[in-house]
């Protein structure tokens, strides 16, 4: 008998293997709590104009400004405090990237299990669509719908969901044309089990393992493609900076000498990045029995 | 008198499936498979309640094909399976929880994501056998029946040994109450020892539950210690049929007879100490069977008449059946 484990502590232990990928998971946990917890940590409300001063505006790290605090990071061109505005934007970001990600997974889930499922017909028109989506390139897509939508985070969040489900949905189809031919999912259709038993309760659990590597990695796209088209102006509205925002905002200035206001908003969004893949990456070396040790 | 359980007239087809990909490239010149394969060619079976009949052939006769057929797995090409006069199968849909199925593989039946407790008690929670709050003393109950640790029913199956997921598929099956049990070679896959055990236990509860079965194997002895009656399959048609120790005794048809000479037999004999003779040939291709009777290229007995005429089975003797046209002089 093998010793009793339950697999979630197992799969922790194999986790805590790799120190790199801890370090990643906290550097994750740590941005998202103070991405949550801003206002209690930062000394400004960034999006309440109110607090600005445009006499604050372009001023560099360790300037004390009008509010009588040293604005540690400096400050952009609208008098923000960069580091609130870091927090703030990190904030929009995670929610819209969680957002689109859990929505994206859902959808894009659906999709593919009921293709496998179903088969036939649907099955073809369904994956037909997947491709043809899946040969446009994401950003082009999320582009074209965010200008017909306008500006918003539900707008923005349905942009990057119709961008991205389209990778869940092929995951999620592979897995479970695969589950579908064993004989368990065969035994639970003798017993006889409803179609929508056997789907959620058996195919959907067994695809899980590659459907939470895409979705941490679909996460981390989903806040680089928002931060992409808050660059290219797209995004949010400029009252409420996100990363990417803040990036563009500072653009004008970096051959002045002011680097600060785009280099620090856009060093925050590489290692939220860079964490998220990696904590993936150990996820998927994981899931992977052919990678492991 | 309707018979317990009917199988009758049934045959499958499996037609290859031919995509607007492949028939672009059969136009342009590329062998592509058109022909069906007939995995069940028109087979009849009764079980009277309460037997058990034994379904033995090679691989590839299309057995494990007429047992999900006979489960209400896979719908027939055509013809029909009934239990007690009502149809098996309604709409395409499984219309009956009253016959169950032990799978050949215990590795592969058990969903590796559910506990094993849960897995048991699913199907007689979904049909109402039992109450979601009583399913606990419900599962625990047909584990000590199996003969496993009821505190074993919070475990994963890769926590178990095929010996006891075989006992747990077992549990799974019984636990819907069946009436007609059918066991797809479902000790084909573990070690001889714990065969049989696992045969053990099924006789055991076959007795206790006064369960009908369709006992499928390649394995000669197993069926023979099991079955009432056994029927032969070559080639997706069953080819002899009548009571176990008559088959295996003096068998009806040359397949049967070949078959029965092919099973390795330790004799005490100091000239020969291993003693069997494999069959002639290869098993034909489904695709394209020979014609006149399917067994004839590797017949020994086969004469001119055999290549041309496909014999029907026919009933030789007192409910003994068999395909072959010389079947009154192999019995004798």
């Amino acid at each position: 008998m093998i010793e009793q484990q339950s697999p979630l502590r197992q799969f922790w232990s194999e986790f805590q293997e790799n120190r790199l990928a801890v370090l990643a998971l906290f550097v994750v946990i740590v941005l998202a709590l103070l991405a949550f917890f801003a206002p209690y940590v930062v000394p400004q409300n960034p999006y309440d104009l109110e607090n600005l001063s445009l006499l604050d505006a372009r001023r560099p790290p360790g300037f004390v400004g009008s509010g009588g605090y040293s604005h540690l990071l400096g400050t952009d061109p609208q008098g923000r405090d960069l580091l609130s505005a870091i927090l703030y934007g990190l904030r929009i970001s995670i929610l819209i990237g969680l957002a689109a990600g859990v929505v994206a997974l859902a959808l894009g889930t659906s999709v593919g299990i009921a293709a496998a499922y179903v088969g036939g017909r649907v099955e073809t028109v369904l994956m037909r669509i997947i491709d043809l989506q899946l040969s446009f390139p994401a950003i082009l897509l999320a582009l074209v719908l965010v200008a017909l939508l306008g500006q918003g985070k539900g707008q923005l969040i349905t942009a990057l969901v119709a961008a991205q489900y389209a990778y869940f949905a092929r995951t999620a189809y592979g897995a479970a044309k695969g589950e579908r031919r064993k004989d368990y999912i065969e035994a639970a259709l003798a017993t006889p089990l409803s179609g929508r038993q056997v789907a959620f309760r058996h195919i959907l659990p067994n695809c899980l393992p590659p459907l939470i590597v895409v979705a941490t990695v679909q996460i981390a796209n989903a806040i680089s493609l928002e931060a992409t088209l808050s660059f290219l102006g797209l995004g949010l509205p400029v009252t409420e900076p996100s990363l990417g925002m803040l990036i563009s905002n500072g653009f004008p200035y970096m051959m002045s000498g002011r680097y600060w206001i785009s280099v620090y908003p856009g060093i925050a969004l590489i290692i939220l990045i860079v964490a998220i893949n990696m904590v993936g990456d150990q996820i998927r070396d994981q899931f992977n029995p052919r990678l492991r040790k | 008198m309707t018979a317990f359980f009917r199988i009758d007239q049934v045959s499958r087809a499996f037609a290859p499936e031919i995509t607007l990909g492949d028939r672009i490239a059969a136009k342009l010149g590329a062998q592509v498979e058109t022909r069906s394969l007939q995995a069940v060619n028109a087979v009849t079976l009764e079980l009277a309640k309460g037997e058990t009949l034994g379904l033995v052939g090679e691989s590839g006769c299309g057995k494990s094909t007429l047992g999900r057929v006979a489960a209400g797995i896979l719908p027939p090409s055509s013809g029909t399976v009934a239990l007690e006069g009502k149809p098996v199968l309604i709409n395409g849909h499984k219309a009956t929880t009253r016959i169950q199925t032990v799978f050949q593989d215990p590795f592969a039946s058990l969903d590796p994501r559910m506990k094993v407790g849960e897995t048991v008690a699913e199907g007689p929670i979904a049909h109402n056998l039992v109450s979601r709050t009583k399913s606990g003393g419900y599962v625990a109950e047909w584990f000590s029946r199996v003969g496993l640790d009821p505190s074993f029913a919070g475990r994963y199956p890769h926590q178990f040994s095929g010996g006891q997921r075989q006992r747990i598929a077992i549990a799974r099956a019984l636990a819907m109450k069946p009436d007609l049990l059918i066991c797809d070679e479902p000790v084909a896959s573990l070690d001889v020892s714990i065969q049989a055990q696992i045969l053990n236990l099924f006789l055991q509860l076959r007795r206790e539950l006064n369960l009908t079965c369709l006992f499928i194997s390649h394995d000669l002895s197993v069926v023979r210690h099991v079955s009432d009656r056994m029927a032969v399959m070559y080639l997706g048609r069953v080819v002899e049929e009548g009571g176990a120790d008559q088959v295996f005794d003096r068998p009806a048809h040359p397949y049967t007879k070949a078959l029965l000479a092919s099973v390795p037999k330790l004799t005490l004999d100091d000239e020969a100490l291993v003693h069997f003779e494999p069959i002639e040939g290869e098993i034909p291709s489904p695709l394209s069977p020979p014609s006149g009777c399917h067994f004839s290229p590797r017949c020994a007995f086969a004469e001119e008449r055999c290549r041309k005429d496909l014999p029907e089975l026919r009933e030789v003797e007192d409910r003994r059946f068999s395909a072959c046209h010389f079947a009154e002089v192999l019995v004798g």
